[in-house]
């Protein structure tokens, strides 16, 4: 077996036939591989790992390079055949000497919060009135206030306190995307 | 501590971001989340809740360490927490008490609508009591006709459109209710007769029971069935029975006296198998 290359080395056409071993439906496959990288990453956090998107990122690259050995022989669900890869990967992670974490992602500046905010009112006026109410309603009180409003909010909306918040959540869902997007576009190019 | 708990509940999941589930339940719930939609769907949910109760003040001072320490390490979700400050931001400084105003008001609202429909429904109940009260003698008139007329008489009769002509089949004949035993007991008697000039008049008794014995003088044909309709002067039907012919030359049919208003009144004796007037008589009501 061949040692894995650097993620930035991975070759368009590596990358081609992988999403292509995952999918023939091209943007079938680029969805499915944004699943396995968030997937990846979230295991890989869960067990500790400093650098979760690094690790996912070495892990994808390594299967991408292994597709032509394994594309007509391998059997059974291919996200499993990454968190075999991934296990790999980490364990010999964690054989590296002990590096302290760069990331401090607690405080964003004040100027990212701005546009934060800014990008937020743009993708809540993207939301159907029904949306918005739910969602405003569902943020709109702080602390623990929020059970007892949560249920007459719900009440109102004629729905379980369940239900509410998976539909709060799913709302939420949406407004992340659309404000990373916003975000992304608002800071131009890197 | 998460004994007793599925590896993949709602508790799992939260420690699961935290970093801090125990190795015997991380594999199976990695597996889960590499191959189960749903449950991915439910992991991506919880993060945010998770945020959200960071963002809120939710978490325990331990949780809040294991938050930053543990989960907030990727870029993604430092967007999450950003996101998350803002929408709180943004809703508790704009709508905080707007939509508890609104909540209250929809409450309200229902409120008014439900007493609403209490009043109106009171109402109904009120007018139909009084109505009842106001106009029993009326009602009560209604269902005793109801009972004891003839229906007016269809364009077409059931035997053109529905039986057969067959004279052997039975006819359809709608007799008025019997009368009571009691008022059979002791009817009044009355024969009217086939000029008007010379009908009989009658003051029936006004008791509630009382009945009016009509003696029809006529040659009967016995085994022939025969029916006595009376009607109003103006030929509106009062009454409808099955004449009683057992007795000698004549033919014999009681009315409720309580349907016999003052007036004049025709009795026209219809044989059922012919379907023809045999004879018309008439009587007075005073």
């Amino acid at each position: 077996m061949l040692p894995a290359r650097k993620i930035h080395e991975l070759r368009q056409e590596e990358f081609d036939r992988l999403l292509n071993w995952l999918d023939a439906d091209r943007d079938q496959a680029a969805e499915l591989y944004e699943k396995i990288r968030w997937r990846l990453i979230s295991i890989l956090a869960s067990r500790g790992c400093r650098v979760p998107e690094e690790l996912a990122d070495e892990t994808i690259d390594r299967v991408a390079r292994r597709v032509p050995d394994i594309e007509s022989t391998y059997v059974g669900d291919k996200a499993i055949y990454f968190l075999g890869v991934m296990n790999n990967v980490h364990h010999e992670y964690l054989k590296r000497p002990l590096v302290s974490p760069t990331l401090q992602l607690v405080g964003r500046s004040d100027d990212g919060q701005e546009r934060a905010l800014a990008c937020l009112d743009q993708c809540l006026e993207k939301l159907t009135p029904t949306s918005r109410v739910l969602i405003e309603r569902y943020y709109a009180t702080d602390k623990r206030a929020k059970i007892d409003l949560r249920k007459r909010i719900a009440e109102t909306f004629g729905i379980r306190a369940g239900t509410l918040r998976l539909r709060a959540l799913r709302i939420r869902q949406k407004l992340q995307v659309c404000v990373h997007r916003c975000i992304e576009v608002s800071a131009g190019p890197i | 501590m998460i004994e007793n708990k599925s590896s993949l509940s709602d508790y799992a999941i939260r420690q699961f971001l935290l970093a801090q589930l125990p190795s015997s339940h991380q594999s199976p719930l990695e597996v889960s989340l590499l191959t189960n939609e749903q449950f991915e769907q439910r992991v991506r949910l919880a993060e945010f809740a998770v945020v959200d109760d960071y963002v809120c003040g939710r978490l325990t001072k331990s949780e809040r360490t294991l938050f930053e320490n543990n989960f907030l390490i990727t870029e993604a979700r430092a967007d999450l927490l950003t996101v998350s400050r803002a929408l709180h931001q943004r809703c508790a400084g704009v709508t905080t008490g707007h939509s508890l105003a609104e909540a209250q008001l929809l409450t309200g609202i229902r409120t008014h609508w439900r007493i609403a429909f209490a009043a109106v429904l009171i109402l109904v109940l009120l007018g139909t009591a009084w109505i009842g009260i106001r106009k029993e003698p009326q009602i009560k008139e209604a269902i005793v006709r109801q009972f004891v007329r003839k229906p007016s008489q269809p364009e077409t009769r059931p035997t053109d459109s529905h039986h057969s002509t067959n004279t052997s089949n039975p006819q359809h004949t709608r007799e008025s209710a019997p009368l009571p035993e009691h008022a059979r007991v002791n009817p009044q008697l009355v024969t009217p007769k086939p000029d008007r000039a010379n009908a009989p008049s009658i003051v029936p008794s006004a008791s509630k029971d009382a009945a009016v014995r009509l003696v029809l003088p006529l040659r009967i044909d016995p085994s022939d069935e025969y029916y006595a309709e009376v009607l109003t002067a103006q030929g509106e039907p009062v009454f409808t029975a099955k004449a009683d012919g057992s007795a000698q030359g004549s033919l014999q049919v009681d009315v409720p006296a309580g349907l016999l208003k003052p007036g004049e009144y025709n009795v026209r004796v219809v044989n059922a198998r012919l379907k023809q007037t045999e004879m018309t008589y008439y009587f007075r009501v005073q």
